[in-house]
């Protein structure tokens, strides 16, 4: 088991990482709701039927890590902000700021929006987003379709892209 | 759309660092164990203490091992075990919420689970309390015995006065604080249950 965990880790955990992150806003948090994420999958995983995809099993976890963890992020939502700007390492990259910047505005959507936008964003298909949230298709269309324009004016009216 | 792809083109530049996996993740508790832990824990203390107090008894001297002192050792003692039984059931309940459901199916549990918890300190305290008021009375009866009547009537006053006051009183304030906790945290899980319909 120990082996199959490692390999789960190695291959999820910047994905699931990048989840927590958008749904959080704020590293401290996005570093607790991973961790609480691979602890539930290390106890769920004996229990792993093969029922889906195992990627699928996996972002189910930690949404709902994410979900039961918003008590704890509103208590942090003041500071948020100044933690914000350290998101993502200055040097690391020239579009720091603008990635920054797609990590707030990300938060500022409603909890289901974040973690609907953040599937999108990774490139899941619409059948599998479904399958994770359990929201049908046809409503899934729906919403996607507005959340990205609810994202896109957030972004803007934080500066031009 | 074609502002979105630039979204998607940043997204997919964000490379994060992920924080290191720490080394033995099977010893670490997440937050739905540590309460089920909080439970298990309280569970133990209490049969322990119910049987503390059953060894206790065997142990008196066969002058203080009357009936009304026994009965009301026995009867704290079924009330420890009771309550323990009832915080195992809550244990077990945190145990089987499946944090593999769906968002709203893994919501639903939770609601369902905070509900369990707000009627269950509703019949709970009562319980508690009738159970101790008996043992306390069978108690003080045989303590007090062979006092005078008006100080034995006095005694059982003050204790009793101050019962009711913390059951009517204290416990009515601290259950209706409870309650608007858990309508809270209740409210809370079922307005994002919604956002996942």
């Amino acid at each position: 088991m120990n082996q199959d965990f490692e390999q789960l880790y190695k291959e999820f955990s910047p994905r699931i990482y990048k989840l927590c992150l958008s749904y959080s806003g704020d590293r401290l948090f996005a570093d607790d709701l991973h961790q609480e994420t691979w602890i539930a999958v290390w106890n769920s995983l004996p229990k792993f039927r093969n029922e889906s995809k195992i990627g699928t099993w996996i972002y189910r976890i930690a949404i709902n890590t994410c979900l039961m963890g918003i008590k704890k992020q509103k208590n942090k939502a003041d500071n948020s902000e100044a933690i914000l700007s350290k998101l993502i390492h200055e040097e690391s990259d020239d579009n720091s700021k603008e990635i920054n910047r797609l990590y707030e505005s990300i938060s500022k959507l409603k909890e289901n929006e974040r973690i609907i936008i953040t599937l999108v964003l990774e490139e899941k298909p619409y059948e599998e987003i479904a399958e994770i949230t359990g929201i049908t298709e046809n409503n899934l269309r729906v919403k996607i379709h507005r959340i990205k324009k609810e994202l896109q004016e957030i972004y803007l009216n934080h500066g031009r892209i | 759309m074609e502002e979105f792809k630039e979204l998607e083109n940043l997204w997919k530049q964000s490379e994060t660092e992920v924080p290191a996996k720490n080394t033995d993740i099977s010893k670490i508790k997440n937050n739905r164990m540590k309460l089920k832990n909080t439970y298990t824990k309280g569970a133990i203390i209490l049969i322990v203490t119910g049987i503390g107090i059953l060894i206790l008894m065997t142990t008196f001297d066969a002058k203080i091992k009357t009936a009304p002192i026994i009965s009301s050792m026995i009867i704290i003692s079924i009330t420890c075990f009771l309550q323990a039984g009832l915080m195992l059931f809550t244990a077990q309940k945190i145990s089987n919420i499946d944090e593999t459901q769906t968002p709203g199916m893994h919501l639903k549990q939770w609601q369902n689970f905070r509900l369990f918890q707000k009627k269950q300190r509703h019949w709970n305290m009562p319980v508690y309390y009738v159970l101790l008021s008996i043992a306390l009375a069978v108690y003080m009866y045989e303590l007090l015995k062979t006092v005078d009547l008006w100080k034995m009537i006095l005694a059982f006053m003050v204790t009793y006065s101050w019962m009711l006051f913390a059951y009517f009183y204290l416990g009515k304030k601290e259950v209706k604080k409870q309650d608007a906790k858990l309508d809270g945290i209740i409210a809370e899980l079922k307005s994002l249950e919604n956002q996942f319909n």
